[in-house]
């Protein structure tokens, strides 16, 4: 029987129902959406650091002064790459070099990133284990040669032999695009602009002198890590270190789920008004019939609904709308 | 109970109050809503209650009906002392052997006339006298109005609905409460006219309240109440006689 009044009290208050459960449904969706939004990002960003150092077994760099995660390390001198070439177990060398690089299109105007960075890097070409990948053409090779990134030669017009500008920290300097990269299967690197040089050519025009950022190594299938990874130390000057290129991996991880934490957490404050809103929203179209509901209530306690039945009746309704808002919520984020 | 010298509920009482006290708030705020009533209510009987607004009517029927607790005193339907029932009791009693007729919203406004009616039989889990019911409904003229929504009814007709709804679980009294105070005379006169031929032809005991010397002079019986106390009494009242009343308690 209080099932019945249940289902008509619901159905007379069809419109009031279907507001509330429209303000739960958008509270759990901008709560759910925010999780899973920052959840995504962290994911991408995850896979895109493994996959980018998947080839990367050791990583020689300078050591961290500070415990500041995201300090600059200082350079590694450049000889250092032929000397850990020459160890055995080490199968490629390839030295990291990234520094500001402004491309400008062939009016001369800069290529805009929306805020990404516009990155000049040294590259050793298709064999390389940066993560970088040749799409078009070739790697370059010497003074006056450079592959760019694919989604922004798409984006300007520029064609492999176009002759391109690019603005570094000391000055202007042209070269002929002679390749076209991306970063693994992508065409594009996330919105940054990339031009991508040999090594010696990068440190010349990126101005690093006899250094580079780091070194990256693949060892021979079957190389013992860890012995190859002692010889190295061997040899290493002070100040340098050798680590795996999972832990580098991680570490890059850990800096961007910090910001994604952060930003996840701002979502999230955002999520939180929304549910705010949405229960006062609630609050106030249950006020207004709170009256006449409670007349209704005092009506069926008068003659003779017990408490059970009265209570049941206001939970079930209360269920009802706030389940189906809930799901609705959360299948709403999934689609979206 | 048996030891109240005066009031004493007789065996033939439907309900019934001894030394009933009833207070509102405390120090200097206190109301005496209820300060000492003992009244008797017969079976098969129809009593009317008047008095001045704020005399305590409205408060002594609710005391009766188990919808509030009296502060001293004590309360029965039939011979059982409320007092000694808990919610639960309470609640069944007011089910099964009270029947409520308010002023107003005396319906649940998303059930139809039928449902009101069977409303206190159906929250029990029980049909009814299924008789019984078609009865009550074509004694109050509700036969064509069953399917209706409150919203659909006149006034007059939802009071009808919710004297039926009082009478179809064939209640030991019902107790209403200015049941006819938002209707026209003509309207008000049809619903106490059932009231009437309830307790005529069935033997249905009602206690009404009423500030209506015409409604009043409809009952068998006239309990007077003013400042929480009984004043007076009056039995087989006419409506000139009952203005009469009034106007020498009045002076
Ligand atoms: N919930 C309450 N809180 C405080 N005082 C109350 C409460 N209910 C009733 N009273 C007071 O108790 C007294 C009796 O009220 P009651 O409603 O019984 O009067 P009444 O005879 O029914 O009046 P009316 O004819 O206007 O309906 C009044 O003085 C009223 O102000
Ligand atoms: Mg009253």
């Amino acid at each position: 029987m209080i099932g019945l009044v249940t289902r008509r009290s619901m159905r007379a208050r069809l419109g009031r129902n279907i507001f509330i459960a429209l303000a739960i449904t958008l509270g759990v969706a901008f709560v759910a959406g925010s999780f899973v939004l920052a959840d995504s990002i962290r994911t991408t960003f995850d896979s895109l650091f493994s996959e980018l150092n998947q080839d990367v077994d050791l990583e020689v760099r300078s050591v961290l002064a500070t415990d500041n995660a995201q300090a600059q390390r200082d350079p590694v001198p450049a000889s250092l790459a032929d000397e850990l070439a020459a160890i055995p177990g080490v199968a490629e060398v390839e030295p990291v070099l990234q520094r500001f690089a402004q491309l400008l299109d062939p009016d001369g105007e800069p290529v805009s990133t929306q805020g990404a960075p516009a990155i000049g890097a040294a590259w050793t070409g298709p064999t390389g284990i940066s993560g970088v990948t040749l799409k078009e053409g070739r790697n370059p090779e010497g003074l006056g040669e450079t592959a760019i990134d694919r989604a922004t030669a798409d984006r300007v017009g520029f064609e492999i032999g176009d002759p391109i500008d690019i603005v570094f920290d000391d000055g202007v300097r042209s070269f002929e695009i002679v390749g076209l990269v991306g970063l693994g299967s992508a065409d594009g690197f996330g919105g940054a602009t990339v031009a991508t040089f040999d090594p010696a050519t990068a440190r010349e025009v990126l101005n690093a002198g006899d250094t580079y950022d780091a070194i990256d190594l693949r060892l021979d299938d079957g190389a013992d890590a860890a012995a190859v990874a002692r010889d190295i130390e061997a040899l290493l000057p002070d100040r340098t270190e050798v680590v795996t290129g999972e832990q580098v991996a991680q570490e890059a991880s850990d800096q961007i789920n910090q910001f994604v934490s952060l930003f996840g957490n701002g979502l999230l404050a955002f999520a939180f008004v929304t549910a705010f809103v949405s229960a006062f929203i609630i609050n106030n179209v249950f006020g207004i019939t709170i009256t006449q509901r409670l007349r209704e209530l005092a009506l069926l306690r008068a003659i003779g609904a017990n408490t059970k039945q009265v209570r049941s009746m206001i939970i079930v309704e209360a269920l009802l709308i706030s389940i189906t808002g809930t799901v609705l919520g959360l299948s709403h984020r999934s689609t979206s | 109970m048996a030891d109240t010298p005066t009031g004493t509920p007789t065996v033939a009482a439907a309900a019934g109050a001894v030394d009933a006290r009833k207070t509102y708030g405390s120090g200097d705020a206190v109301v005496h809503a209820l300060d000492g009533v003992t009244v008797t209510f017969e079976l098969g009987r129809f009593t009317a209650i008047m008095g001045p607004s704020g005399s305590g009517k409205s408060t002594l029927l609710h005391c009766l009906a188990g919808l509030d607790e009296l502060t001293s005193g004590s309360v029965f339907i039939g011979d059982t002392d409320l007092a000694s029932l808990d919610d639960r009791r309470l609640t069944e009693l007011r089910r099964e052997r009270v029947g409520f007729v308010f002023q107003s919203f005396n319906l649940v406004p998303t059930l139809t006339a039928d449902e009101n009616i069977r409303l206190p039989l159906l929250l029990g889990g029980r049909d009814g006298d299924p008789v019984w019911i078609d009865t009550v409904i074509d004694t109050v003229g509700l036969r064509n109005r069953l399917t209706h929504r409150p919203s659909e009814l006149s006034g007059g007709q939802q009071q009808r609905v919710a004297v039926a709804r009082a009478l179809a679980s064939q209640p030991t009294i019902i107790f209403a409460d200015e049941p006819t105070g938002n209707l026209d005379s003509t309207t008000g006169a049809e619903i106490l006219t059932f009231m009437r031929r309830a307790v005529d032809d069935f033997g249905q005991t009602i206690v009404m309240v009423t500030h209506d010397p015409t409604a009043a002079s409809y009952a068998d019986r006239i309990v007077f109440l003013a400042d929480g106390h009984i004043v007076d009494e009056m039995t087989e009242p006419t409506p000139d006689a009952v203005i009469d009343r009034m106007k020498r308690l009045g002076s």
